[in-house]
């Protein structure tokens, strides 16, 4: 009886105990050689936030932060613009898997990264207040419209801090955003 | 005695021939040719703080200040009178048309182009704004262009007592400051800081690539930057606080925004959702530029009341026209009361003079390691 408790209990607080530590979830092909891509295209966010500004928001940061590793290309982001309005993209922040092939071939691309903004703006409870953002990223392969690498992040909200004392603000949403897409990177570039 | 007053004599003397051949020397010497001075237009203050203004009482105020600085301009008449014969609106920036107009209709040599960003007539007083000089020869070219941006309580001084009380004093002396910068800079030209060194607020992010440095890419066009704020004519601003610091850099030639201007209605570009190379290579060619400077401007909120602080955020980005590539591309985002800790020191009270700080700090960063540009 004793042997079976340790059996489940002990593999099963193990579990609970590293699902609580893990704060993201990222996929990435291990077959995949992400050295060989060196430009990218950024398609526009899907918005699922209240904010009508937050993808172009967060999509500007990430290109820009992306840039700025200068590990890849960024295609601007208004020729990607050109490029889904001269191939009818009925949505162009979720493109199919042949929509994705057919804009990294016009573009000249090695990878496509689409993306949704799931939070951003103000978290309240009922005596703080704090900005957040939620975001998650899918990067596709220009050759087969395959997804390489998939990562989301979540930053800021109220602190347990902030819920004892009572404080509000935070963080300004771009300090959050940058924060929010600086995690994303390093999942992509672990 | 004696030898004294021999010795005094003797001075005297000798003092009294080098006058009179510093005398003779002056006389021969032909008076100094003072070239007459060049005759400017003075374009109505064009309205870029999306609200009313008083502009043809700061157009009226800013001319009276500029003639008692010996600035000499055309008649106002004789300016509309051109502009309304050529069906001229925008005063906010001078094409080729407008400039040949200018030249031959009205014998005007250059036009002086105010540009008014803030204008807050309650308490605390607000005002900002950027004035150009242009050239009008064959191609209008910027000359000079200075800027400002200023609230009533700037500088407060001790218990409050240097907080301006009324909106006229702080309109009388920015515009004074302008003539003055101004007519200074038609005697003696040379590029006038924007804002100064403490406000520079560097970029976030920022990716540059060193074709950046490369010293055979000269000529720079600024675009209108998107407008993604609330705030009405915000890219147009952020364009204009852009031009101070790359023309007072030195090592770009800035094409004049108006000549951009034109292009862009002429061929129908500037479609919204951001510039595509097709169109940013059309624009290069069309005003022969080799680089074109954009962004967006996502928050542009002035100060609310006494105590609050103006916030922005844009991203800038500047495109190659021989690789076709992004050259440059940075994020920057702040509040009038970052790093302010004691006693509101180096708090900054307009959206514009952020602004200012925000493009100088990003042009530096751009421009960093070019060489200055060799008059030729």
């Amino acid at each position: 009886m004793r042997s079976l408790r340790n059996t489940f209990l002990v593999p099963a607080l193990l579990l609970a105990l590293a699902s609580g530590c893990a704060k993201t979830k990222a996929y990435q092909d291990r077959n995949m050689d992400f050295g060989a891509i060196k430009t990218v295209v950024v398609m526009p966010f899907w918005n699922l936030s209240a904010n009508q500004q937050a993808a172009d928001r967060v999509r500007d940061v990430f290109a820009n932060a992306l840039l700025a590793t200068q590990a890849v290309y960024v295609v601007p982001t208004g020729e990607v613009a050109r490029a889904a309005s001269r191939l009818g993209l009925a949505t162009p922040a979720t493109p199919s898997t042949e929509e994705v092939v057919k804009i990294a071939a016009m573009l000249k691309a090695d990878a496509v990264i689409t993306g949704v903004v799931k939070e951003y703006g103000e978290v309240r409870t009922s005596a703080a207040a704090s900005n957040v953002v939620s975001v998650s990223l899918q990067m596709q392969e220009a050759g087969t419209g395959k997804v390489i690498w998939s990562g989301s992040s979540t930053k800021g909200g109220v602190t347990w801090g902030a819920r004892l004392l009572g404080t509000g603000g935070g963080e300004p949403m771009n300090s959050v955003t940058e924060q929010a897409v600086d995690d994303l990177l390093q999942q992509l570039f672990q | 005695m004696t030898s004294s007053s021999s010795s005094s004599s003797s001075a005297r003397a000798i003092a009294l021939v080098g006058a009179l051949a510093l005398a003779g020397c002056s006389a021969a010497r032909p008076p100094p040719e003072r070239a007459a001075p060049p005759r400017m237009a003075l374009f109505p203050v064009q309205n870029l703080t999306g609200g009313r203004a008083p502009v043809k009482e700061l157009t009226a105020a800013l001319r009276a200040q500029l003639l008692t600085y010996g600035v000499v301009l055309v008649p106002d008449e004789l300016v509309m009178r051109t502009l309304a014969a050529h069906r001229i609106r925008f005063t906010g920036g001078v094409d080729r048309e407008t400039a040949a107009a200018l030249r031959e209709e009205a014998g005007a040599e250059g036009v002086i182009i105010p540009s008014l960003e803030i204008y807050q007539a309650v308490p605390p007083f607000r005002m900002a704004m950027t004035t150009r000089l242009v050239n009008i020869g064959a191609e209008p070219a910027i000359q000079w262009i200075d800027s400002f941006a200023r609230s009533g309580v700037d500088s407060p001084g001790l218990l409050a007592m240097v907080v301006l009380q009324s909106m006229e004093t702080l309109r009388d002396e920015s515009l004074l400051n302008t003539a003055v910068r101004l007519a200074a800079a038609l005697q003696d030209p040379r590029p006038s800081r924007p804002c100064p060194q403490w406000s520079e607020v560097p970029p976030n992010r920022v990716y540059r690539s060193p074709l950046l440095s490369d010293p055979s890419r000269r000529t720079v066009a600024v675009l209108p930057f998107l407008n993604g704020s609330g705030r009405r004519d915000a890219g147009e601003v952020m364009a204009l606080r852009f031009l101070a610091p790359l023309v007072a850099n030195g090592t770009v030639k800035v094409v004049e925004p108006g000549v951009v201007r034109d292009e862009l209605l002429t061929h129908r570009i500037g479609a919204a959702g951001g510039i595509s190379l097709d169109d940013a290579r059309v624009v290069l060619e069309l005003v022969r530029a080799d680089l074109v400077l954009s962004g967006t401007v996502r928050r542009f909120e002035d100060a609310a009341g006494l105590s609050g602080a103006p916030s922005l955020e844009f991203g800038s980005w500047v495109l190659d026209r021989r690789t076709a590539q992004l050259v440059w591309s940075s994020t920057t985002s702040g509040a009038g009361d970052d790093g302010v800790y004691f006693f509101g020191l180096g708090r900054v009270t307009t959206a514009s003079a952020l602004a200012c700080g925000m493009a100088k700090g990003a042009v530096s960063r751009m421009l960093e390691d070019r060489p200055l540009l060799t008059r030729n």
